[in-house]
Order: C-alpha cells, then sequence, then structure tokens
C-alpha cells in the first residue's frame, strides 16, 4: 500500500508542478492546488500508515496503546488542508481579477514589473 | 504577568477586528495607531522581561511539552518584535499623512488598518514560537494578510503583482510543510528546543533540513528565490510597502537565524552554502537595482542586496556572524522604512515615482537632508549605523577567511551608493524636465509624514554615533542560541 501511495504522491507533485510553468492563469491555480494536495498527502504517509486500528484510544486504557495510529500527524494535516483551502479560494479571485484587469488569460502577457 | 508573551498578539487580533467594526475614518485613524502605540508598549514590556530574567517558556494552553505547543522567547525574538512593533506605528502615523481623510474612502482605509494588524499576529508569532508547524500556521496567517494588502488596489499592475507573489510563496509554503512531515518522521518531535537535544536522528532529517531550507531562503528572498521581490513590491502603496519592505524578508532571515544559525541538527554544513548563496544575492540585488528608473524598483531590488549581506553573515557559521546578521538586521528595518517613507512623500508630493518625472526636490532641504541620512547609512557610511553593520560583517568574513565573499561585499558597497547617488541626482539636484506641478501638503500632512521619517533618520544616525549602546543586545541574543544549542559545529 504504501508503494500506491508513494506513486500518487509523487505524481500529484510531478503533475503540479507542470500545470505550474504553463501560462494560463487557471492551470497555475490547479498547479498551486495539486501541489499542496500532494505535501498534505505526504504529511499523512509521513505519520505512520498502518491498516485495522485507530488513533482513539481505546475502551479501558488510559493512553494510547503502542500499536495504534500517531494522531499528530492526522492534526497537522487537518490543519494544512484548510489553510490551503483557504489560500486557493483567495489565489481563485485573484486570478480571475488579474485576468480580467488585464484582459489577458495568459501570466506570462499579464506584464506588470520585471 | 503570565500572558506576556501572547499579548502582542491578542492586542492586535482584538485591535483589527475593532477597527473592522467601526464606522467613521477619524475614529478608526486614531484606534489603529493606539493599538499600535498599545503593541509597542506590550513588546516594550516584554522585551524588558526577557532581557532582566532571561528567556521565557511558555506553552499554549497549558498543555506540558511535548505534547502541546510551546512559545520560546528569548532576546531575539523580542528584538524583532520590539523593532516590528516601532516600524508598524511609524507606518500609521505616516499612513495619517499619505491618506488624508478625504483622499481615500473608508473601505480601502479598512483595509490597509485591519489587515495590517492581521498581518502583525502573524508577524509576533513567528517571532515568539518554538514549534515547527505552530511557525507554518504563523507564516500562512502573514502570507494571506500579506496578499489582501497586495491586492486592495484593484488596477491590473496590482493584481498581476499579487498573483505572482501568491504562487511563487505558496509554493515555498508547500516544501515547507513537506520538510515538516519529514522532520516529524525522523526525530518524532517538531518542538525546536527538543529537536535540538535529540541525540540520535534518523538520515533522511538532511532531506527535511534541506527543505526547510529552500522554504526559509524563499521567504527572505535570497538568490535563487527573489525573483517574486522586485516583481510584486513596487505596486504597492507607500505605507504597506514600507511595512513589507521592513518586516516580510526579516521574518524569513529571523527563521534562518534561529533554525540554521547554529546548524540544524543532522545537517550542520548547510549553513556553509549560505556563504555563496549570500554572496550571489547581494551582487545580483544590486545590479537589479542599477538598472532601475524608479524608486520603488529600485528600493526594492536593495531589499534584496541587503539581505545577502546577511545572509553571508550567517553563513560564516560563528558566533561574530550571528552577532553582525542580528545588529545587521535592526540597522535594516529602520533604515528600509525610512527609505520607503521618503520614496512615499516624494510620491505624495510630486505625484510620480519614475526618476525621469521627479526633480526640483532640492527645494526641500529637510527631506534631501534626510534621505542622504539614510541612503548614506544604506550604503555604508560612517558615522551611520550602516557602517558599523557592514564593519561587522566584513570582519567575520575575514576572520572566517572568506576574503573573497568580503571583497564582493564591499564592491556591493559601491554599486549601492551609485544607487542610492542615482536617486539623489534625479529625484533632487537636477531640474524637473517635465512640468508636472507639486502638491501642496497641509502642515498636518508634512508633520505626520516628516515625523516618523524624522524619527528614524535619528535612530540610524544614534546607531552610528552610539553602536555599543545597540552591540550588546545582540551579543546576549547571540549567547542565548548558542546556549540553547549547546555550541556551534
Amino acid at each position: 500500500m504504501s508503494l500506491i501511495i508513494s506513486a500518487t504522491i509523487a505524481w500529484l507533485f510531478g503533475f503540479g508542478i507542470y500545470l505550474l510553468l504553463k501560462p494560463s492563469f487557471l492551470n497555475l491555480v490547479l498547479g498551486v492546488a495539486l501541489l499542496g494536495h500532494s505535501v498534505n498527502m505526504s504529511l499523512f504517509y509521513l505519520g505512520g500508515l498502518k491498516t485495522g486500528t485507530t488513533a482513539i484510544i481505546p475502551e479501558g486504557s488510559e493512553v494510547l496503546l503502542p500499536t495504534q495510529l500517531d494522531p499528530l500527524p492526522q492534526a497537522l494535516v487537518l490543519t494544512a488542508i484548510v489553510i490551503g483551502f483557504g489560500m486557493q479560494a483567495f489565489l481563485l479571485v485573484v486570478a480571475a481579477k488579474a485576468s480580467k484587469s488585464n484582459n489577458t488569460a495568459s501570466v506570462e502577457k499579464m506584464g506588470g514589473d520585471l | 504577568m503570565i500572558l506576556a508573551p501572547v499579548l502582542p498578539l491578542l492586542i492586535s487580533m482584538a485591535f483589527g477586528v475593532l477597527c473592522f467594526c467601526v464606522r467613521d475614518s477619524k475614529f478608526l485613524r486614531s484606534l489603529s495607531n493606539l493599538g499600535a502605540l498599545a503593541v509597542v508598549a506590550a513588546q516594550a514590556w516584554l522585551a524588558l522581561q526577557v532581557f532582566t530574567s532571561g528567556p521565557i517558556d511558555f506553552a499554549l494552553g497549558n498543555w506540558k511539552l511535548p505534547f502541546g505547543i510551546g512559545f520560546f522567547v528569548d532576546p531575539l525574538a523580542v528584538i524583532m518584535g520590539l523593532i516590528s512593533s516601532l516600524m508598524v506605528l511609524a507606518a500609521f502615523v505616516f499612513s495619517l499623512g499619505f491618506w488624508p481623510k478625504a483622499s481615500a474612502s473608508l473601505k480601502s482605509q479598512k483595509g490597509f488598518y485591519v489587515l495590517t494588524h492581521f498581518l502583525m499576529i502573524g508577524v509576533y508569532g513567528s517571532f515568539f514560537t518554538g514549534d515547527l508547524f505552530n511557525l507554518y500556521v504563523w507564516f500562512e496567517v502573514l502570507l494571506i494578510s500579506s496578499f489582501a494588502l497586495l491586492g486592495l488596489d484593484p488596477s491590473g499592475r496590482s493584481q498581476s503583482a499579487t498573483l505572482k507573489y501568491a504562487v511563487l510563496n505558496l509554493v515555498g509554503s508547500a516544501f515547507f510543510l513537506l520538510g515538516l512531515g519529514l522532520v516529524y518522521n525522523s526525530s518524532g518531535t517538531l518542538n525546536w528546543q527538543d529537536l535540538q537535544s535529540l541525540e540520535s536522528l534518523s538520515p533522511q532529517i538532511t532531506w527535511a533540513a534541506f527543505l526547510l531550507f529552500f522554504a526559509f531562503l524563499m521567504k527572505s528572498a535570497v538568490f535563487p528565490l527573489y525573483s517574486w521581490l522586485p516583481t510584486s513590491y513596487p505596486s504597492l502603496a507607500a505605507p504597506s510597502l514600507a511595512l513589507f519592505a521592513g518586516l516580510l524578508t526579516k521574518v524569513g532571515v529571523y527563521t534562518l537565524i534561529r533554525f540554521f544559525g547554529t546548524g540544524f541538527p543532522g545537517a550542520e554544513s548547510m549553513t556553509f552554502s549560505m556563504l555563496a548563496l549570500g554572496g550571489l544575492t547581494m551582487i545580483l540585488g544590486v545590479w537589479g537595482a542599477a538598472i532601475q528608473k524608479n524608486t520603488k524598483s529600485i528600493l526594492s531590488f536593495h531589499i534584496v542586496s541587503q539581505i545577502g549581506y546577511m545572509i553571508v553573515a550567517l553563513g560564516t557559521g560563528t558566533a561574530l556572524g550571528l552577532t553582525a546578521c542580528i545588529f545587521y538586521l535592526i540597522h535594516h528595518m529602520v533604515v528600509k522604512t525610512n527609505l520607503f517613507f521618503i520614496a512615499g512623500y516624494l510620491e505624495k508630493k510630486y505625484g510620480h515615482t519614475d526618476l525621469e518625472y521627479l526633480g526640483e526636490g532640492r527645494h526641500h532641504l529637510l527631506l534631501g537632508f534626510l534621505f542622504a541620512i539614510s541612503a548614506l547609512s544604506l550604503a555604508g557610511y560612517p558615522p551611520l549605523s550602516g557602517f558599523w553593520a557592514k564593519l561587522i560583517v566584513l570582519e567575520s568574513l575575514v576572520a572566517h577567511q572568506a576574503y573573497f565573499w568580503a571583497g564582493l561585499s564591499l564592491f556591493v558597497g559601491t554599486l549601492t551608493f551609485y544607487s542610492m547617488s542615482k536617486i539623489w541626482f534625479e529625484a533632487f539636484q537636477k531640474k524637473k524636465t517635465h512640468s508636472i506641478p507639486s502638491q501642496t501638503l497641509t502642515g498636518f500632512q508634512s508633520f505626520t509624514m516628516l515625523g516618523p521619517i524624522v524619527l528614524l533618520s535619528v535612530w540610524t544616525l544614534a546607531m552610528g554615533l552610539f553602536p555599543s549602546a545597540f552591540l550588546p543586545y545582540a551579543e546576549e541574543a547571540v549567547r542565548i542560541l548558542i546556549d540553547q544549542a549547546g555550541g556551534l559545529p
């Protein structure tokens, strides 16, 4: 299973970078989104993958058993997903506004300084 | 008081929300300035506590480490925090004159004040936190507020600048998060104090360190990741621009000092790559500035170049280098903010930032004098603060036997002087070639715009005449840093 997940992370990351380099502003936003998704997934993966257990303290115990999942990376991923979501929403609006104000859909033609 | 480390954040948050609810623009402006003053007071008090009784360990929500998130407030953090809060106060006072009540709508003024308060929550949080993921969260708070501040102006140029700034910084954040995951996987902790004292770390910590390094370099605008800065900064309005210039890249340099200054555990040799990176940043920044024809573009490139000085000092990996970097930070935050205020004043009075259209500044003796002080300080002339800052950087380079980079830093100083003299001649000496009428500013406007410029210039002069009053603070900060790390690599 870890092979599938690693492959997915790599594919998302690579495709995200590819989209970032394309001229259209929509591809830019999608590229950032995919990059964010791949990194979130890698955070999840790096927290340790186990099947059949949870990160919740079981009945009758006071601490997490060592065979259970680590809850901290799950909390990190949740925070990262929410932050990424907010950023993507803002980025979409800015990209649309920039495209409209400059009358072009190509980031290269948008010009400005440099 | 028990809440001292979070007080600046709480005050900024409270005033940000309060300013959002205000309906009258005169009250809004007074309220924001009051908020900035309150934060300065809180920071000063925190600084007093830290310098008299040592670093403060503060566990958020009283959750004990290693399960909780800790704020670690040491002298470096309070120095940065105090100076940042003073720059914010200066920028707010400047904005009172730059945007007189009648000129800007309530909505756009609210945008500036509320968003700057929220920006500062992120800035102070980044300075005080001791946990890597918490740092990521504060970076994102900082980032989204800066996006919104950039995007306030609806013109096409600003919007495209916002887009480019946003995308490049979000890529940096993604790398930060990736490195973070690897750090957690290699060491099982995200708390910086624990990380430094751990004995055995798995080898992938080097990869984690590289990714974090990449993210912090992006944030500090270091070669090869600095192009987002000159692309986006010139489209900002002067008060926000002065804040961005004086604060945002310095947060990046602060994180580099904190995490790589004393060697990242498992990746100590990465510190020395900063010599080359800093050197290239210095020279490329100043070459970029040499061909620009717009005051804001020139000064933006100079930010990059001066960051190079700080990084090259860090790259020596010595205590002297760390002291040099911190002293340079203090000097640079003040001088850069001042220069952007002056550029903003010129823009307000003469209506242009292009050097071609400026001129006749020679009638304005006071401003010319103040510009001369700040520009010479940037270039490193005695008896101004820039001289001592560059001298200590040079000393640390020579002591480390990095003679090439020392020579390069001197050469870059010459080019910096060339750039500043270009602005001097074009804006202050030559006769105007195009007849653009100059605005008459009211007394209140002149006072609130020139006031911060005068005070910051006095600070530069004072720091240059009495460097021994400021240096012990930097040395104390370095001493605590090295103590925490248990020695330099």
